[in-house]
């Protein structure tokens, strides 16, 4: 599903991702672990193809990002870190618009978005006007906007923060369901634990490079990946 | 503290003028900043003077020089006054990082008076420019004495402080009422509407008040004192250089400022954390007719303009000018006419459809919208990058919507004045034309500039749209552009080319380089989009 292989980002002289090759298949939730600055959200905004890359070539589906950018992008979705959404629209609108883009029916944005805001209890607010929204609920409005076209991958930066535990454990349970239906998800964290339990890959990066990467069962061994996690990190300093 | 916190605010509205994103302020640019600066108030005190000039001789000569400088301090109390209101709303209630320095151990009064004391600060640049001309006539005219002109620093340091506290009661009065309701926007945009026609209807009217006002100098000096009583008190400190007016007029400002400033130092904090309960829109689940990314691209750049009141009225006041003059030039049809028959004489009888025509262009480049389309993304810009809609649909979205804020208005304003003043076909086409023409070509400038230029790092939209280097860059090239192609008619071709054949050909021109700036937008333009 995502194939990124030797990828380079270079910021005036220095490389914020370095070479970074790795591969996401149908049906895996791949996490994407480093100490902030690492490099994880440089990857997946190029992934999502908002930011140039120079060098190493990224396929989603067997598509091109660079060659082919806009297929690539109706078959993803993406939330930031921040989700800073169009405080100038309610709720409903914002999603509208968005469904509109994605050229998605009447009737299945009605029926998308009345079940993803059931599941983020967010119906009552979505007449609302964004600016009134907490950072929680932006977050959640963020989410149903990305699942209203349906994406085969989803790419999520720090998806888990501002949601409250009800949210959370929904988020991961549509991961999952994503996945078991053939999608793929990959997403980056802090929190250790969460991408333990619910990674069937994981991803570290140090530095712009991949550090490990692989099946979660064969990157922890018998440890925790906090473990392994510190162990790399301090074994390179 | 205070002394921190005012520096702090000083240096970030500074850098908001000669920083673009990321990057430092270059000598280049400060100086540019500076050369614009210079310039638009070397126009303000050209108008002040000639104001001033023509307001000495008869008011001192009818013995009520107190009238003179009550008519100044009326107009910077005025200009003061609108001035701030918005302003004074958006530092003391709406700064972002109000929350941040509550949550430290400062005071909330040093935040408040530091917020005020920038404004201040600008208030006293406006009423420099008002007060110097004033001044410097009134001392070359021979009528200061010591004592007054003790007074005029006096009460110009105070006139200020009384246009504050005015501004402060209408900024908590105008949040006040609008913070309940739902479309407070509609309403911020009436009041500024209103307030803005109200003062062009006085500005249109200025020469006849002015006449007026000096030929019916005493009756009108008696009916100011008795309506506006701290201005009467203000002029005759200076004028007569009387103890006691200088007195009433100190009262008069520091009293309520005091008032002011206590009432809301006490109350600052508390203003800031209650939560009036904004009227929640209740959601009711319905069908909504899908629609294409274009158009859905649209529809959001529109309910973005509608909903921020300053920027319809900074970058697209021409258009409220438009469909002002529409009805003006049917309902009054029959005066400006007659204006007409007079005045078109002493142009050398210039073709009125080409003037109307001009006249219809001067107004359509007042609109800058497009040149603060791409910085109003600002944090949302990933929303536009990560949809799958090209980058070309983004831009064109961005200049259809400048189209429809400018061209609608014009078309309807080029229709109306086509009625009156197009006697032939090319009449009417030159009318229709040349407005949109320069329309288009700004549209598509100006996104250009703001491509190059663009502000996606602000705290406040205001600074996108009204301090960003695109913004000011498409003002003022439209501006030179216009007075260019004007000066080189009046003085070297219009003796070679009558004037609608030279319409003609910078509609012609104008379409050219459209077609230019359009061609490079969808090829070089959507590269720099992909950089941003």
């Amino acid at each position: 599903m995502l194939n990124i292989s030797n990828l380079t980002k270079t910021y005036g002289g220095k490389r914020a991702v370095d070479d970074l090759s790795l591969h996401i298949a149908k049906g895996e939730i791949c996490g994407f672990i480093g100490h902030n600055g690492a490099g994880k959200t440089t990857t997946i905004k190029a992934v999502c193809g908002i930011l140039e890359f120079d060098g190493g070539e990224i396929f989603i589906g067997g598509r091109s990002v660079k060659r082919e950018p806009l297929e690539c992008k109706k078959n993803i979705a993406y939330i930031p870190d921040n989700p800073e959404l169009y405080d100038f629209l309610s709720g409903i609108k914002y999603l509208n618009f968005i469904a509109d883009v994605y050229g998605v029916g009447t009737i299945e944005r009605r029926e998308r978005i009345h079940k993803y805001a059931e599941i983020f209890e967010l119906t009552a607010d979505l007449a609302q006007y964004i600016s009134a929204y907490s950072h929680g609920m932006k977050q959640k409005l963020a989410l149903i906007s990305a699942l209203i076209h349906e994406p085969r991958l989803m790419v999520l930066d720090e998806p888990f923060v501002g949601l409250d535990p009800k949210a959370s454990r929904a988020v991961k349970e549509i991961m999952r369901e994503k996945c078991d239906k053939g999608g793929a998800v990959f997403f980056s964290t802090h929190v250790l634990e969460v991408a333990e339990k619910l990674c069937d890959k994981v991803a570290i990066i140090k530095d712009g490079k991949l550090v490990a990467y692989g099946e979660m069962d064969k990157v922890r061994g018998d440890s925790s990946l906090e473990a392994i996690f510190f162990e790399l990190d301090e074994g390179g300093k | 503290m205070i002394k921190t916190l005012f520096i702090l605010n000083l240096k970030a509205l500074g850098a908001n003028f000669v920083k673009t994103d990321k990057k430092k302020a270059g000598a280049g640019k400060i100086l540019l900043v500076a050369f614009i600066a210079v310039y638009l108030t070397a126009i303000l005190i050209g108008m002040f003077t000639a104001l001033f000039s023509s307001l000495l001789e008869p008011f001192f000569s009818m013995g009520i020089g107190w009238l003179y400088f009550a008519f100044l301090a009326l107009i910077v109390f005025g200009i003061c006054v609108f001035s701030t209101i918005f302003t004074a709303s958006a530092q003391l209630f709406g700064a972002k990082d109000n929350e941040l320095l509550l949550s430290m151990p400062i005071k909330p009064s040093s935040v408040l008076i530091s917020r005020l004391l920038v404004i201040l600060t600008f208030e006293y640049v406006f009423v420099l420019i008002a007060a110097v001309p004033a001044f410097v006539l009134w001392l070359a005219g021979g009528y200061a004495t010591a004592a007054g002109a003790l007074f005029f620093i006096i009460g110009i340091l105070l006139l200020p402080l009384m246009a504050m506290s005015a501004a402060l009661l209408l900024a908590w009065l105008l949040g006040a009422v609008t913070s309940r309701l739902p479309h407070k926007n509609v309403i911020t945009l009436a009041f500024s509407i209103g307030f803005l026609l109200a003062y062009f209807y006085v500005f249109a009217n200025f020469q006849g008040y002015l006449g007026e006002l000096v030929s019916k100098g005493l009756e009108l000096a008696e009916a100011f004192r008795r309506a506006m009583p701290m201005f009467y008190a203000f002029g005759k400190g200076i004028a007569e250089g009387s103890v006691g007016g200088g007195l009433i007029f100190t009262l008069w400002s520091v009293l309520p400022f005091t008032a002011v400033i206590t009432l809301l130092s006490a109350n600052y904090m508390k203003m800031l954390i209650v939560n009036r309960g904004v009227v929640k829109a209740v959601y009711k689940e319905r069908t909504v007719k899908a629609g294409n990314a274009i158009s859905a691209l649209v529809r959001k750049e529109l309910a973005h303009y509608w909903s921020r009141p300053f920027v319809v009225l900074n970058s697209s006041i021409g258009s409220l000018f438009m469909l002002a003059l529409s009805v003006i030039v049917i309902v009054k049809q029959s005066d400006i006419l007659s204006y007409a028959g007079e005045f078109l004489p002493m142009l050398g009888g210039l073709p009125p459809a080409a003037l109307a025509a001009v006249f219809l262009v001067l107004l359509c480049a007042t609109n800058n919208l497009s040149a603060s389309l791409i910085s109003l993304e600002g944090k949302n810009l990933w929303i536009a990058k990560s949809i799958p809609a090209p980058p070309k649909a983004v831009l064109l979205s961005k200049v259809y919507t400048h189209l429809l804020i400018s061209g609608f208005p014009c078309l309807v304003a080029s229709v109306c004045t086509a009625m009156v003043f197009a006697k032939s076909m090319e009449d009417w086409l030159i009318i229709m034309l040349l407005p949109q023409a320069v329309g288009t070509l700004i549209a598509v400038g100006g996104l250009a500039i703001n491509l190059h230029f663009p502000k996606l790092e602000w705290t406040n939209e205001i600074q996108a749209v009204k301090q960003g280097w695109s913004a000011m860059i498409t003002m003022f090239g439209v501006m030179g552009t216009i007075a260019g192609i004007g000066l080189a008619y009046a003085f070297l071709l219009n003796s070679i080319i009558p004037l609608m054949a030279f319409l003609w050909i910078c509609t012609g021109v104008f379409a050219v380089a459209t077609v230019l700036i359009y061609v490079w937008l969808m090829k070089f333009g959507i590269k720099k989009f992909a950089e941003l």
